[in-house]
């Protein structure tokens, strides 16, 4: 019944993923820039800048509301709500991301009900 | 007496919860010696540091993280008729959480447990091989907010489950020499959600003729049907019986040192019980 490696043999090796600026595409011809203000961990609030655009011009989303809030499946519990400022047409500023643990996170950028875009990400530290 | 029980209440922890932001293993509440009751008086600091993702990798918290909680608990069993016993555990904690720029601090009661032990297979004669067999149903309720609805950002004020369950299992212990054996297993239901939890603990005590002190093991493997939670709760323990009355009871416990844990927090527990007992 005790098989299976240990938590404390099986630590995570960080994967030095944390790249600043990540680009998805999705339907429709709607895509997400994302660029991190700062470093994605538990000791700091996380700021990042969400660029939406459609077929290659800044989308106003003028009948969507773009929504983000963080989700940890493995866990079962969110975090706090995302404070977002729209910045101007598809320019968003997205504040008061709190990784409350280490553990694999899903940041969702959603459009009204019509898209929810389920970015994963790792958080180490 | 009174007035301590009193100030147990008012100041105090308990043990069963979801496992991630508060939970942990439960004890077995059943009388085991030759007593009629027994009431346990304890204090706890649990240091969570970390959790397991569905691959069974661990995570481990900043070092500038702290994520603790300091219980006090009030555990009574009582024997209200030959092989049929009602317990009853009752329990205070302080939540104390700073995770970056997050941080909160939040008293609250644990959840209580009310629990009806049957005998069902007592040790009436000497046998080899024949067990002492204890089956027994228990209901908690909670008395705290859960996670999904938590006021707090990082879970100070989620002291227990967030809901009711009602569970049912069973225990067998045997002696063979100076050493107890415990096997058992649990099943709790929890009644707004619907999902299960199981618990299988085991465990053995040795304690030398005359001696005052023993010592013991305790493995709890944990399953929580919501989220796939697995994880083993290993232990060890020192008693020492100050007289036929009274024991204390130091324990250390930790998730993080045996068998694959998945989507788990990794926590420590140290706990200090005062064990009054009334003989028949």
């Amino acid at each position: 019944m005790s098989c299976g490696k240990p938590p404390f043999l099986n630590k995570h090796k960080d994967s030095k993923e944390n790249s600043s600026s990540l680009i998805f595409n999705i339907e429709n011809g709607y895509s997400f820039s994302l660029n991190w203000l700062t470093e994605k961990s538990t000791t700091t609030e996380g700021r990042l800048v969400v660029v939406i655009s459609r077929n290659g011009v800044l989308d106003p989303l003028e009948n969507q509301e773009f929504k983000a809030y963080l989700f940890m499946k493995s866990m079962g519990h969110g975090s706090s709500p995302i404070k977002i400022t729209k910045l101007s047409d598809g320019i968003y500023l997205l504040e008061e991301i709190y990784f409350i643990m280490t553990g694999p996170w899903e940041l969702h950028l959603a459009l009204s009900d019509s898209y929810d875009l389920e970015i994963p990400l790792t958080i180490t530290k | 007496m009174i007035l301590l029980i009193f100030l147990i209440l008012l100041t105090t922890q308990n043990a069963l919860a979801s496992s991630c932001c508060g939970g942990g293993s439960s004890s077995s509440l059943i009388i085991l010696g030759d007593h009629e009751a027994e009431i346990s008086l304890g204090t706890s600091f649990r240091n969570d540091f970390g959790n397991t993702d569905g691959h069974g990798e661990a995570f481990y918290n900043d070092k500038k993280a702290r994520d603790t909680k300091k219980s006090l608990s009030l555990q009574g069993q009582f024997l209200i008729a030959d092989f049929h016993q009602v317990a009853l555990k009752l329990g205070f904690s302080e939540k104390d959480i700073k995770k970056g720029d997050l941080q909160d601090k939040k008293q609250g009661f644990d959840d209580s447990t009310v629990q009806y032990t049957y005998e069902f297979m007592p040790e009436t004669t000497y046998s080899l091989y024949r067990p002492r067999g204890f089956i027994y149903l228990k209901g908690t309720i909670s008395h705290s907010k859960s996670i999904h609805d938590s006021k707090s950002k990082v879970y100070a004020d989620v002291f227990g489950a967030g809901e009711d369950s009602m569970g049912a299992g069973f225990l067998f212990t045997k002696k063979y020499g100076n050493i107890l054996y415990k096997l058992g297993h649990e099943y709790s239901k929890f009644l707004k959600e619907g999902f299960y939890k199981s618990a299988t603990p085991m465990g053995l005590t040795y304690s030398k003729p005359k001696s005052k002190i023993s010592v013991g093991l305790n493995d709890t493997f944990i399953f929580e049907e919501e989220n796939s939670v697995q994880y083993f709760e290993l232990g060890a323990f020192i008693n020492f019986e100050q007289n036929d009355d009274l024991l204390y009871s130091l324990s250390y416990s930790n998730s993080s040192l045996l068998g694959k844990s998945l989507n788990a927090p990794l926590y420590e527990t140290i706990s200090l019980n005062a064990i009054f007992s009334w003989g028949i």
